[in-house]
């Protein structure tokens, strides 16, 4: 009799809570050049959502490289000479220089001038002849951006040099997002913000989110391995989404800021997990252009972060701290060290 | 408290586990067995929802930029042609499950899975980073 009741009154509690924990989900079509999608879980998470959505839309009008009246807009039209901007920006700007500065260039948030050569995805694609390479070059280098914390001034050094943080501003909208979860007490949900993944808490029952890592490969919507993550960012740089194929060999839209030219490493996708998106959103690019070797070397010092490594060979290399982390859901790809 | 009133409260508590537990199945039962349907909105109004059972037909849309034609059945929907530059949408491919979206950005439309099973029931992954 004891053992009913009990299985009766759980069977009554959890029938309630699982009412309460209707998924509420939304999508934002355009802002940050993406789609974002928030999914909540309580009875306030309707309007938790919109909030995050403005947020997201603020942040975008005001850090998009490509819209005229954007901060960033104003940053690269007054090169030359300081441009005051709003105490966020100037934070991001900051901390994109840093990671720069630890990277050695490898992420740069100066490289617009040879994206802009290269005009991929403007359906003019083309290969930029080594002169327009090398003027496309003379025109970018983070050292040549100087800050003044006193005025929030934001100098690139010469006319024709260009900011863009294209490459962290989704990070930094994801961790927005998580801001405003927090504040408004929200328990757990998930953000994707164009593929930006932040599982914020935990599943009903407390167990970890379970998040896949995209197949690197154009045209495959599917995922290759999996990981079990709580209150973590997972981003993933690849070349297999924006990329143009010219004499069997594709461009895509990484650039190594040493050469100009598209990174050629071997690798197809590198994913980084961190508790911060915008480092997370930062070191995919960093990592992806440093190739395998050298990114786990560097994720191994620094700590605060790991990484998926994908090879054109279908290897899955980990940095030290995902080893055992990460699940093979795909055949046709493999945990280098297993036969 | 005697026998019988332990009875009548064991009773009680049954039948509200039972309730309880309909009510658990039921609110799992409605998310996999509405049918899958294929919602296709510009600029943020919808402009054709289609069952995506059955075999595969065009629907052809205006964006804000020009004409896209969406692939819609087979249990999959996808751009098959687009008129933007970038041919993102195009590259992204077929998306299968409730939740999963592709959009083409510079026509500001979207095709998103509303209905039928999630990516969770089918693959077990809460998000898919990329």
């Amino acid at each position: 009799m004891k053992k009913l009741v009990l299985l009766s009154t759980c069977l009554l509690l959890l029938g309630g809570c699982l009412q309460q924990e209707e998924a509420v989900t939304d999508q934002l079509v355009g802002p940050l050049d993406t789609v974002s999608a928030v999914t909540l879980y309580g009875s306030d998470s309707r309007r938790i959502i919109d909030e995050v959505f403005a947020a997201v839309s603020d942040i975008d009008m005001r850090m998009s490289a490509i819209s005229q009246d954007s901060e960033l807009a104003r940053i690269s039209a007054g090169a030359g000479g300081p441009v005051a901007v709003s105490s966020d920006v100037f934070a991001l700007v900051e901390e994109a220089l840093a990671i720069s500065a630890e990277t050695n260039g490898a992420f740069d948030p100066t490289i617009r001038p040879v994206a802009t050569l290269w005009d991929l995805g403007s359906g003019n694609e083309r290969i930029p002849s080594d002169n327009e390479i090398a003027e496309a070059m003379s025109k970018i280098g983070y050292a040549r951006v100087t800050l003044d914390k006193t005025t929030r001034g934001v100098s690139l050094d010469s006319l024709g040099m260009a900011l863009d943080l294209g490459g962290i501003a989704k990070g930094y909208a994801c961790d927005t997002a998580v801001a405003i979860l927090k504040k408004n007490g929200a328990r757990r949900g998930i953000i994707d913000l164009g593929g930006n993944i932040y599982a914020y808490g935990t599943k009903l029952g407390g167990k970890p989110w379970v998040v896949g890592v995209r197949t690197p490969i154009p045209g495959e919507n599917g995922y290759f391995c999996t990981l079990n993550v709580s209150d973590k960012a997972v981003v993933t740089s690849g070349a297999y989404e924006r990329f143009f194929e010219k004499d069997g060999r594709r461009y895509h839209h990484i650039f190594d800021p040493s050469t100009g030219r598209p990174a050629d490493n071997g690798l197809l996708s590198v994913t980084i997990v961190a508790s911060s998106a915008t480092v997370a959103d930062a070191l995919s690019t960093a990592c992806f252009v440093m190739g395998a070797e050298r990114g786990r070397a560097f994720l191994a010092e620094r700590r605060d972060a790991e990484g998926i490594f994908v090879t054109e060979g279908m290897d899955v290399l980990l940095s030290p701290g995902l080893l055992g982390q990460v699940e093979i859901a795909d055949g046709r790809f493999r945990l280098a060290g297993e036969k | 408290m005697n026998r019988r009133d332990i009875l009548i409260i064991a009773t009680f508590l049954l039948f509200a586990g039972v309730w309880g537990a309909v009510k658990l199945v039921a609110g799992f039962g409605d998310a996999r067995d509405a049918e899958a349907v294929a919602e296709i909105s510009v600029a943020g109004k919808i402009v054709d929802i289609l069952p995506m059972s059955g075999e595969e037909r065009d629907v052809s849309i205006v964006g804000a930029l020009g004409p896209l034609t969406v692939r819609v059945g087979s249990g999959t929907a996808y751009v098959a042609a687009s008129s933007c530059p970038s041919q993102d949408c195009v590259r992204a491919g077929k998306i299968t499950s409730r939740g999963q979206c592709v959009a083409c950005l510079p026509n500001r439309a979207l095709i998103r899975v509303k209905g039928g099973a999630t990516a969770n029931a089918n693959s077990e992954v809460d998000a898919i980073a990329e």
